[in-house]
């Protein structure tokens, strides 16, 4: 492996002391120096980073690659690339493959995949319950030691609010981290669009953002019974911000992310059926929308991720409920979040945090943050023009709403344990 | 997104919805887009097709050497037939298409199902489908030359249904600005209340009303024009429609409804409200009825009800729709 410099890169760190214009030297894939030349790096091969920003590679909190079990769906090879093409060098793997990740064996497979492709990093979420089905606690501290970082039910549903206090309970004597996913799945009665004005019109079957804010208070009430550190996934409406805005003023260890697309559409998406614009939970109200653009401006919301769900082409070429939900926008998810700092919704310091230093510290890991010694996991961009047309797709899903759209963040290289990993053609 | 994408999106939308053109239609898919002037060129024309059922020989060639498949994932006997007798009287080649024993029980998507079904040079689909957004899905995907005809999709829209509605309502009220209209029962899951809400609001109705239980009134449904009443008695009063809709009886086990009994009390419409109704009203349902529970016999037969006429009528209106959306 090359050693390498950065040079004169404007770093956005905001979880590290270093900002501005600096030079970054790297050591055996490990930051060794910010300025101080020291002269032990061999031969280095130098990146010239002016009027580029420089941040720390982007931590994803939640993605599917579909290995194993839906390889016809995508790969880890093929989503890694497409990781990188937007600055992400480590992403949460969502245990809801086929088989369900729920022993230590399927965490290891699941690390081996990725360590044989070597682009970027994974960290897995194993699962809450075994097999996902919502009754059975899963091995919650042999999962741990082997590498899961939390567990989640992902969308699964667990009906049994006892069974949920459960692991709450377990998990919170264990110290370990539960990711959420607030859905009442009797609430949400089979539906595929926001309950409102559109889901009328178009005669879809509706979700009401109280299924959602339903299982957001429960989860609120069962977490200060139980004491477990808590992270909501996928917020959606503003009642949910609400509650746990107001959770957050008592103190209590929660946190909370929303998928990128849901801060650009609202319930107008889907008029005309397009089933691009069909994702779990699903485009509120404009309001709604409002909402969640405050709260990521505020710390409210702490992480954004991409919540990349690939899928071929046949998954989404049905009537709209017969579809299947899920939106691929991780190789965009860096220009969309400097389109929310364009459209000054969100200043370029919190924006960056939200997908570094805030989500790794969600999960208790090293990462997100330009700093001696730390691991060389850096993203260099620049404020270019560019389109995004279905040519470039790098992921294998083609079900992305934002096909078309000119980008004005252009990712110039990725760098993932001081290697290269991706580089403007 | 900024304003202009969104506008830009919203056209490109649009764009793609029933492209109208003068009296000739693409596809026929749903009502929420239509002209008030084709509407009632649909209706003119329907009415000089319903001289045809009458006469000895119940045959114009206007469809002769077309082929028109209906294509239908639901059961229908009403819809289904209207259809066909539709098609035939205008000379058409004409198949039915039996999905419940067909290729998608196999394991064949609908677009593979439509796919070889187009390969057979089929000039029109019928189709009628449980999901929302179907038969809008399905005209995205045909070739050029073929037309869609929506006979029914989800919750969403049945527009020939509508249309048959109108036409059965312009016999006894040639003036839609001066009426009032009810649609009483499961407006939630009634694709004929919808489309109907949109016709009358193209109409300009000055006075439409949807009467239901909560449970079965979406909410917000004032989007559509319309003012939704709990208590029937309050809403069918002086009204010179009332359509009647169907309660399915899998409403009881998901508890939208107690009982039947409570709904016919509440709901039902009896001899008694039909002396609410203006005196001239007349009542409508576009069936299959169900006696004793949405509706009594009494008025279900009562010299009030164009129960009947709806269906005659559904077959020259049908040949209307036809006619219009066969690519020449």
């Amino acid at each position: 492996m090359n050693d390498l410099i950065i040079k004169s890169g404007n770093l956005v760190n905001p979880g590290g002391e270093f900002s501005g214009v600096h030079d970054i030297y790297i050591k055996d894939g490990v930051i060794i120096g910010i300025d101080e030349d020291n002269k032990k790096l061999n031969s280095p091969i130098i990146i010239e980073a002016e009027n580029c920003i420089v941040c720390p590679g982007l931590v994803d909190l939640s993605v599917r690659f579909r290995e194993p079990g839906l390889e016809k769906e995508a790969t880890v090879a093929s989503e890694s690339k497409a990781a990188v093409s937007s600055g992400v060098t480590t992403v949460c793997y969502m245990p809801d493959t086929q088989p369900v990740i729920d022993t230590p064996a399927q965490i290891k497979l699941v690390e081996e995949i990725f360590n044989n492709i070597g682009i970027c990093k994974v960290k897995v979420l194993a699962a809450l319950t075994k097999g996902l089905d919502g009754n059975k606690l899963s091995s919650m501290v042999e999962l741990r030691e082997s590498g899961a970082v939390a567990l989640t039910n992902c969308l699964n549903p667990i009906r049994d609010s006892l069974v949920l206090r459960r692991a709450m309970e377990y998990a919170a004597g264990q110290d370990i981290t539960i990711f959420y996913q607030p859905q009442n799945n009797y609430l949400a009665n089979n539906g595929c669009a926001h309950e409102g004005k559109i889901s009328n019109k178009l005669g879809l079957p509706g979700i009401p953002s109280e299924a959602e804010s339903v299982a957001v208070a429960e989860a609120i009430l069962l977490m200060k019974l139980t004491g477990v550190k808590l992270h909501l996934c996928r917020i959606s409406c503003a009642e949910s911000v609400e509650l746990i805005k107001n959770a957050q003023l008592l103190n209590l260890p929660l946190t909370c992310d929303v998928a990128i697309h849901q801060l650009f559409f609202d319930e107008n998406s889907i008029t005309n059926f397009n089933s691009d614009f069909h994702v779990m939970p699903p485009f509120r109200t404009e309001e709604d929308l409002a909402a969640l653009q405050k709260a990521i401006s505020e710390e409210t919301i702490n992480s954004i991720c991409s919540d990349h769900q690939p899928h071929n082409k046949d998954a989404k070429q049905a009537p709209f409920s017969d579809t299947q939900h899920g939106v691929s926008t991780i190789e965009i998810l860096l220009p969309l979040l400097m389109e929310l700092v364009d459209l000054k919704i969100i200043d370029i310091n919190t924006a960056i945090a939200k997908v570094t230093i805030n989500p790794a510290n969600t999960l208790g890991i090293e990462a997100g943050v330009i700093k001696k010694g730390s691991a060389a996991d850096l993203c260099i961009f620049r404020r270019k023009e560019w389109l995004f047309d279905d040519k470039q797709i790098l992921s294998s899903g083609k079900n992305n709403p934002f096909i078309g759209k000119t980008f004005n963040t252009q990712v110039e290289k990725t760098i993932c344990n001081g290697k290269i990993v991706y580089e403007k053609r | 997104m900024s304003e202009n994408e969104k506008r830009d999106l919203k056209e490109k939308n649009l764009n793609q919805n029933n492209a109208v053109s003068q009296k000739h239609l693409r596809h026929f898919l749903d009502i929420e887009n239509l002209p008030k002037s084709l509407i009632l060129d649909i209706l003119d024309l329907a009415e000089s097709f319903a001289g045809v059922s009458g006469q000895p020989v119940k045959k114009v060639p206007l469809l002769r050497g077309k082929t028109i498949i209906n294509l239908f994932f639901e059961a229908s006997t009403r819809t289904r037939t209207t259809f066909e007798l539709a098609a035939k009287r205008l000379s058409a080649d004409f198949l039915n298409i039996n999905i419940d024993f067909s290729a998608t029980k196999k394991g064949e998507t609908l677009l593979d199902t439509l796919r070889n079904l187009e390969a057979m040079h089929c000039d029109m689909f019928i189709v009628r489908h449980p999901s929302s957004g179907a038969a809008e899905f399905i005209s995205k995907n045909v070739s050029q030359n073929t037309s869609v005809i929506n006979a029914g999709d989800g919750r969403h829209a049945h527009p020939t249904q509508a249309m048959l509605d109108i036409f059965t309502i312009r016999k006894y009220f040639p003036d839609f600005t001066k009426i009032k209209i009810a649609i009483v029962g499961d407006i939630l899951h009634s694709r004929v209340a919808r489309s109907l809400m949109h016709a009358l609001r193209i109409l300009e109705v000055p006075d439409v009303r949807v009467i239901g239980p909560k449970t079965l009134l979406p909410k917000g449904i004032e989007h559509m024009g319309v003012t939704s009443y709990v208590n029937m008695d309050e809403g069918i009063k002086d009204c010179n429609v009332v359509i009647m809709l169907r309660l399915q009886n899998e409403r009881m086990d998901s508890s939208f409804i107690p009982d039947e009994h409570e709904y016919y009390n509440l709901y039902g419409f009896t001899p008694k409200r039909l002396g609410m109704i203006a005196k001239n009203g007349i009542v409508m349902h576009p069936g299959p009825v169900n006696r004793g529970v949405e509706i009594s016999s009494e008025v279900a037969d009562g010299d009030r009800s164009v129960i009947l006429q709806q269906v005659s009528n559904g077959i020259a209106v049908r040949m209307a729709i036809l006619s219009l959306s066969m690519q020449p």
